[in-house]
């Protein structure tokens, strides 16, 4: 495989063909430990496989490879991770994620006009499709608003609208809500406080 | 020019006259045919109506990268032959799949989210419709593998924080915590984990596992007795069942044709027996299958040692329960054993030798059971429309060279849907069809 951190800025910029996309997850997928790892280490991978299926649970333990590869593999990670989150950040949203942690569009993900995505405290994040929600909650919680055109949230008796392509905190709860555009963007940004959020909210699509 | 342009108006306006004849009588035509239609009852179908798929299957599955596994989940219309990561929507890193009815969930181990996915009928499609985040109510197993009631009431537990969640999958809300009596790890400092539940007559059953063994040796010899934690749904109470009987490290129950539950061990019994330190004769057996009632008891009345049947070096899993006898994996001492170093024990999961054999619940005889040699383990996956659909593996040249997903036809024959190469399949479920 020709890998060169070209293809992989393409890659985690997603402007690469789909031949190359193919060609980068092929070799991320790519495990030869047969050959180059001890025999202990090739079992307890089958075992962790083994177990985890009986588990039903997903464990997030990193897998092993040699040193050689891990080394080039990490460095490649790296430029992905940077790619990605360089390309989030353009965006100017500053509740960015790891690109493993985001939601990719594939083709088997409809084709939707924008996210909400949605940020609580503890690292909880996660996405919604359609363009009007109910919201319940305690605290703050970050929203942005991926589409082009804006959505409605509904918290209790209130209704707020966010405009597109802006984020903003959402605070107090949903008996008594108040929203204000996140300000912590932009020119001067670093400056701000970045403010805490909730880490419980449940979020339904009702359109 | 001038009569020349009259002429030709008069003609244009017999050619209009024609026309809206024409169109009227196309009309009137068009009428009656509509008139017709009703009357015969007969519905036109909507050419831009998209047609409905007739079946959706999800599947969930991982591969393996330098980041850590990282998952996906598929729909199709059938169990698919193979799966393409690339068509597949990615989940992202620690992630967890399961079904119910027409929905996907994903749970977040991190971010302590559960996500709720749509499938469109037309296209199978997936969107994210509601996210629910449990970090504030205490739920922080790795563990996810929810209860559910109805489209309207399920329930996760956190049985060593003493922990039960209901919450409403329809509009992905926390409707209320219950506080329980937490339970105590055989490992000190280790954790409980519920790794499944069988919902049957309004009581939730939930086998206890142990998280660990991460060290060896020690051990809480005290509660080393299996544990079924019994929650009743309308009570919205918990018991402990407890049966000295069968170790306390993982376990799980199988179920049989008529839908009994047993009983059964899991590896890591036999790994106690092997490196911690107590004496085994004051210890429960590892090896025996027990059998767990409807109302929430075990059965006093069975018991099958597979000690006094077969030499057991490491009990794997077992595979089904039917025509009174239980089909098993195992590596039996004879053919392997267990490396003398702790941290080396689970290279016996990368050897090719496990046996796989039917023990006769009764009378304990043993038969070779051949219609899975084919496979280093078989794993029971997800009872669908009273199909078992099972995970086994292929030892090859990597972890995640090969698995496949089975359809178990009868007790003897079950059909490969596929094999899947550098994928491991953690879920299969159907979301609607026959």
């Amino acid at each position: 495989m020709n890998i060169s951190p070209e293809l992989l800025k393409k890659y985690a910029s997603g402007t690469c063909t789909e031949e190359e996309r193919k060609l980068v997850e092929q070799w991320l997928a790519h495990d030869d430990l047969s050959t180059t790892s001890p025999r202990a280490e090739l079992a307890e991978e089958r075992t962790q496989v083994w177990r985890s299926i009986i588990q039903n649970v997903g464990w997030s333990e990193t897998k092993v490879a040699p040193m050689h590869r891990r080394m080039t593999r990490y460095a490649a990670a790296a430029c992905v991770i940077i790619g990605v989150f360089a390309a989030g950040f353009s965006t100017g949203f500053t509740f960015a994620k790891p690109a493993a942690d985001t939601v990719k569009q594939t083709n088997q993900l409809a084709s939707l006009s924008g996210l909400l995505h949605i940020y609580g405290g503890d690292g909880a994040y996660g996405v919604v499709a359609g363009n009007s929600y109910r919201i319940e909650f305690e605290g703050r919680l970050g929203l942005y608003n991926e589409a082009p055109h804006p959505k409605r949230i509904v918290c209790g008796e209130q209704e707020f609208t966010l405009k597109p392509h802006q984020t903003y905190y959402l605070s107090g709860s949903h008996q008594q809500a108040s929203i204000a555009k996140n300000e912590n963007m932009g020119p001067g940004a670093e400056d701000k406080e970045e403010l805490e959020l909730a880490s419980d909210f449940s979020v339904i699509q009702l359109d | 020019m001038k009569n020349f342009n009259a002429k030709n108006t008069k003609k244009t306006s017999r050619i209009r006259a024609w026309m809206v004849i024409l169109l009227i009588g196309i009309l009137l035509v068009g009428t009656t045919s509509c008139d017709n239609d009703d009357d015969d009852n007969t519905v036109t179908p909507d050419p831009e109506e998209p047609a409905e798929v007739a079946s959706a299957w999800v599947t969930g599955f991982f591969v393996g990268t330098p980041q850590g596994r990282i998952w996906y989940m598929n729909v199709s219309e059938e169990i698919p032959n193979e799966f393409n990561a690339s068509e597949a929507v990615e989940l992202g890193l620690s992630k967890s799949v399961i079904s119910y009815g027409e929905h996907a969930y994903v749970y977040d181990l991190d971010g302590k989210t559960v996500t709720k996915w749509a499938v469109d009928r037309s296209d199978l499609s997936l969107s994210p419709v509601g996210i629910m985040s449990l970090a504030a109510t205490g739920f922080n197993t790795t563990s996810f593998y929810p209860a559910f009631i109805s489209e309207t009431q399920a329930f996760m537990t956190n049985l060593t924080e003493g922990l039960i969640i209901e919450w409403n999958p329809s509009d992905m809300t926390v409707t209320q915590t219950y506080e329980v009596e937490p339970l105590i790890s055989i490992h000190p400092g280790g954790r409980v984990i519920e790794f499944q539940n069988y919902v049957k007559d309004g009581k939730i059953f939930m086998p206890i596992g142990q998280d660990g063994p991460e060290l060896c040796c020690s051990i809480n010899t005290s509660e080393m007795g299996a544990t079924v934690a019994v929650f009743d749904v309308n009570s919205k109470t918990l018991q402990y069942e407890k049966d000295d009987r069968l170790m306390a490290t993982v376990f799980r129950f199988i179920t049989d044709e008529n839908g009994d539950f047993y009983v059964q061990p899991i590896d890591e019994n036999s790994w106690i027996t092997e490196y911690f330190d107590f004496d085994p004769n004051d210890a429960p057996s590892p090896h025996t299958v027990l059998k767990f009632n409807d109302d929430g008891t075990f059965d006093p009345n069975f018991q099958l040692n597979l000690d006094d049947y077969l030499d057991i070096e490491v009990y794997a899993e077992a595979v089904l329960v039917a025509d009174n006898k239980i089909v098993l994996n195992y590596y039996d001492s004879a053919d392997d054993q267990l490396d003398p170093s702790y941290e080396d024990s689970r290279a016996i999961f990368g050897r090719t030798n496990a046996r796989t054999v039917a023990v006769d619940l009764t009378s304990g005889e043993v038969t070779e059971f051949t219609a899975l040699s084919q496979y280093d383990f078989v794993i029971l996956n997800n009872r669908i429309d009273g199909v078992n659909y099972y995970i086994a593996f292929s030892t090859g040249e990597s972890a995640f060279d090969t698995s496949h997903i089975l359809r178990q036809n009868s007790v003897n024959d079950y059909t490969q849907l596929g094999i899947y190469s550098g994928t491991a399949i953690q879920w299969v479920g159907k979301l609607w069809g026959d």
